[in-house]
């Protein structure tokens, strides 16, 4: 049984959870249209777009490839989210510890750590081709953060997988 | 699981049925039941305790333990 204050804190979360998802999937929709566009359409002089803190102006075809990566991936952290939101409708209707809770945080965690790779690597790549300097900043890049975002789901999942085996086992004790 | 539950022959041997047990003991008939059929993984000591009393018998008469025939050799 969830006690009152646990459901005002989730209620508030899914709340918030929700207008982003909301938001994210116009965005679902932007990105969608805007992968044939770059891809197909020759666009080179009048491009000026901003990504990962890099202002893209000429665009050939590395550069398209370094923006249709970085959209990927920004997809799945929409479908993260999404995620996100199916763990916290199960939390609210008093499933802890269902089986899917335990698979979708895992999963959760597994693409948050591609997001983090795949936006991470090319980001550098881009940087050293196209800026030609490489530069070491300390503090929490977006790369380290989606990695330990994705590690901690993961662990947050197996922390469940014990606490259910705990909770069953606390149910059989007669 | 090595450990198993007489307690069906005990009920039967004191001529009670379960539910009128569960009811003496204070648990739920599905929970007695759970210790019967041998799916329980614990059992506390109060339980053991009340089942005891209310039998009128050892521990010993309603656990047992049986050693698998694989693992002696």
């Amino acid at each position: 049984m969830l006690n009152i204050y646990f459901m005002k804190k989730l209620n508030i979360l899914k709340t918030i959870v929700d207008v982003f998802w909301i938001f994210s999937t116009l965005l679902i929709l932007i990105i969608l249209l805007a992968i044939p566009y770059i891809l197909f359409v020759d666009n080179s002089n009048y491009f000026d777009i901003h990504i990962s803190g890099f202002k893209i102006k000429t665009i050939d075809f590395p550069t398209k490839i370094f923006i249709i990566i970085q959209m990927l991936s920004y997809l799945l952290l929409i479908y993260c989210l999404y995620i996100f939101r199916k763990i916290l409708e199960y939390f609210v209707r008093n499933k802890i510890f269902n089986e899917l809770v335990l698979k979708n945080l895992n999963k959760m965690g597994v693409l948050l750590i591609i997001c983090s790779f795949s936006m991470g690597i090319s980001s550098m790549l881009y940087e050293v081709f196209y800026t030609e300097k490489v530069t070491i900043a300390l503090g929490f890049t977006p790369f380290v953060l989606l990695l330990c975002m994705g590690l901690f789901f993961m662990i947050l999942s197996e922390i469940f997988k014990t606490s259910k085996i705990m909770k069953e086992e606390n149910q059989l004790t007669i | 699981m090595p450990i198993t539950v007489n307690l069906d022959v005990m009920l039967a041997t004191r001529k009670m049925r379960s539910k009128e047990l569960a009811k003496k003991i204070g648990i739920t008939p599905a929970n007695l039941s759970i210790l019967k059929s041998g799916k329980a993984k614990a059992i506390r000591f109060s339980t053991l305790e009340a089942i005891c009393r209310e039998l009128n018998c050892q521990p010993a008469d309603i656990l047992a333990f049986s050693s698998d025939e694989s693992n002696d050799i």
